[in-house]
């Protein structure tokens, strides 16, 4: 039982530390896209323009998907990209 | 090493394995923008603008023809302007905002840290390192602030962060050092605040809190319907610090303020309308003189045909006298003569603040109060989008002063113009979606100068201004 025990350990312990690092591994014989186009990179954050196309295709799911707690969550978060926004395009030499 | 040892070691690597995994799911968001514009003008970059006496500049100056010639010379520039954005997400609920800017005010300012820019220009290095070589230090810091959703429904913002008040802009509109709170209970958005612009009290007395520039802020929204929505905000303005007169021309000087202002707006959409608008009262001290101010908006939207029709109104009161009680109208100006506020919802480049502008930022209402002598103005506009990569737009503006006062430009002949007419501006704006997130774009602006300015110049009337701009803008 012990022995099993630590196996089971053993194995948990050095997974854990690999699990990170499976996704960027690329499969054998596929293209890797992060590379040759910038596509599909594990760590790759959203631009705002794709922040902002994927919260309103989220809004525009309605009560189907979301409640009026989550939708309300999901303005909130439009609000704040499109102040980024405004925020990145503010004219003017003091602001 | 015992069997009980070893499983123990394990059981610690094994759960400190899995321990440490959150702390690595931070969630990392960047963003910016690059913009860079070939600007061809007589009226940004010369003489009557950027580099007009006691003029600081840099941006937000004002146009001063008086006593120049008639004709400048038109400039030719490029300027260039990147952000970078950096937000640090621990969760849901906590985030690290970070702000910075990079500027060339024009290409071939400065190169190897040599401050280039004229006297009274703060900040060395920045803005240069345009010229040949580079490897300058310009590296500004626009804003660091925490936002964290401190309680439910209560967030919370700490640090310099960009905020601006409810009434388009008129009274301020910058990155300012302060703690907000804002709330959302149902239809009902309310925000409490206190920013410190500045603290000059280094200068007299070594002691800081001493002499300083605060604002308190109290704003509240209601959606009555989702048609309707409603609000007000009440605005305490005490600045008793060595910064900018409101009133008067580049004056930079121990101020003493208290003003409170009250403001009402409202914002209504039906179908293809939309109406919005706001009045603002204002009442209190500035430098001994008692002052009542006030200023009226209103704006609307229609759709019609292809594209957007616009209409803005604009009324801001001013004053004619320099004794007895006044009416000309405060907002919030920084230390060194430059607005922190700014009205663009009228779509202009000349007449009023363009919302192109980045460094050089010019026009000839610069500030809301307008030196105290007030602004009345009628803009209207349209929005064509043309393809679905191609948009335009159209607007024309008259823009007069509310009240003449000693600010006023002199005539060459000693005295002043009976007109208070600022003029008349038209101009055209084309933008076209290279790629995504990549626009090029152009906008002409020319301004019918009014009898405000007959023969201020040192020899006629000043010339029309006209300003065109070619832009590329990368935004992420």
């Amino acid at each position: 039982m012990k022995k099993v025990l630590i196996a089971v350990l053993t194995t948990f312990a050095l997974s854990a530390g690999t699990m990170v690092l499976a996704a960027d591994a690329p499969q054998a014989n596929a293209k890797d896209e992060c590379l040759l186009a910038s596509k599909n990179c594990a760590n790759e954050v959203d631009s705002i323009q794709q922040k902002l196309k994927k919260i309103k295709a989220e809004i525009k799911k309605g009560k189907k998907v979301y409640s009026a707690e989550e939708l309300k969550k999901l303005n909130q978060k439009l609000k704040e990209a499109n102040e980024i926004l405004n925020n990145l395009e503010k004219p003017g030499a003091g602001r | 090493m015992k069997s009980s040892k070893s499983l123990a070691a394990l059981a610690v690597l094994g759960l400190t394995v899995a321990a440490a995994t959150p702390a690595l799911a931070l969630e990392n968001e960047f963003h910016g923008m690059f913009a860079a514009r070939y600007i061809n003008s007589n009226f940004n970059g010369t003489s009557t603008t950027s580099f007009g006496d006691g003029a600081k500049y840099g941006g937000d100056t004002l146009y001063m023809p008086e006593g120049k010639p008639k004709k400048v010379y038109s400039a030719n520039f490029i300027e260039q302007r990147a952000r970078l954005q950096y937000i640090a997400k621990a969760n849901a609920d906590l985030k690290l905002v970070t702000h910075f800017e990079l500027d060339y005010t024009y290409w071939g300012n400065s190169s190897y840290g040599a401050n280039s820019a004229p006297a009274g220009f703060s900040g060395a290095g920045r803005n240069g390192g345009g010229a040949i070589g580079a490897d300058t230090v310009n590296f500004e810091t626009k804003s660091i602030y925490l936002d964290a959703n401190v309680a439910k429904n209560v967030n919370m913002r700490l640090g310099m962060q960009p905020y601006n008040d409810s009434f388009k802009g008129i009274l301020f509109d910058a990155d300012m050092a302060g703690i907000a709170f804002s709330s959302s209970y149902n239809k009902f958005t309310p925000s409490i605040g206190y920013f410190r612009f500045n603290d000059t009290g280094v200068q007299q007395d070594r002691v800081l809190g001493h002499l300083t520039n605060d604002l308190f802020l109290l704003d509240a929204k209601y959606a009555v319907s989702n048609e309707l929505k409603v609000g007000a905000a009440y605005y305490l303005f005490r600045n008793n610090s060595d910064t900018t007169n409101s009133n008067l021309l580049n004056d930079i000087s121990r101020q003493d303020v208290k003003m409170s202002t009250l403001g009402l707006n409202a914002e209504y959409t039906s179908g293809p309308l939309t109406l919005n608008g706001f009045g603002v009262l204002q009442a209190g001290t500035v430098n001994k003189r008692s002052t009542t101010a006030w200023a009226l908006n209103a704006g609307a939207k229609y759709k019609v045909g292809p594209g957007t029709a616009r209409t803005e109104f604009l009324y801001v009161s001013g004053e004619s006298g320099t004794t007895g009680h006044s009416n000309a109208f405060y907002s919030v100006f920084n230390h060194i003569g430059l607005s922190e506020h700014g009205y663009y919802d009228n779509e202009m480049a000349i007449l009023g603040r363009d919302k192109n502008a980045y460094t050089t930022d010019n026009s000839i209402i610069a500030s809301a109060g307008n030196n105290a002598q007030g602004q009345i103005g009628g803009y209207i506009g349209y929005d064509l989008p043309v393809t679905s990569k191609l948009t335009t737009a159209f607007n024309a503006g008259f823009a007069a002063v509310a009240k003449e006062n000693a600010n006023k430009p002199t005539r060459n002949t000693g005295s002043k113009n009976k007109s208070n007419y600022l003029g008349t501006e038209i101009n055209a704006e084309a933008t076209y979606q290279l790629l995504e997130g990549l626009s090029v774009g152009t906008r002409v602006a020319y301004v019918v100068l009014g009898d405000y300015y007959k023969d201020v110049a040192s020899n006629g009337t000043p010339v029309n201004p006209y300003d065109f701009k070619l832009m590329f803008k990368y935004t992420f």
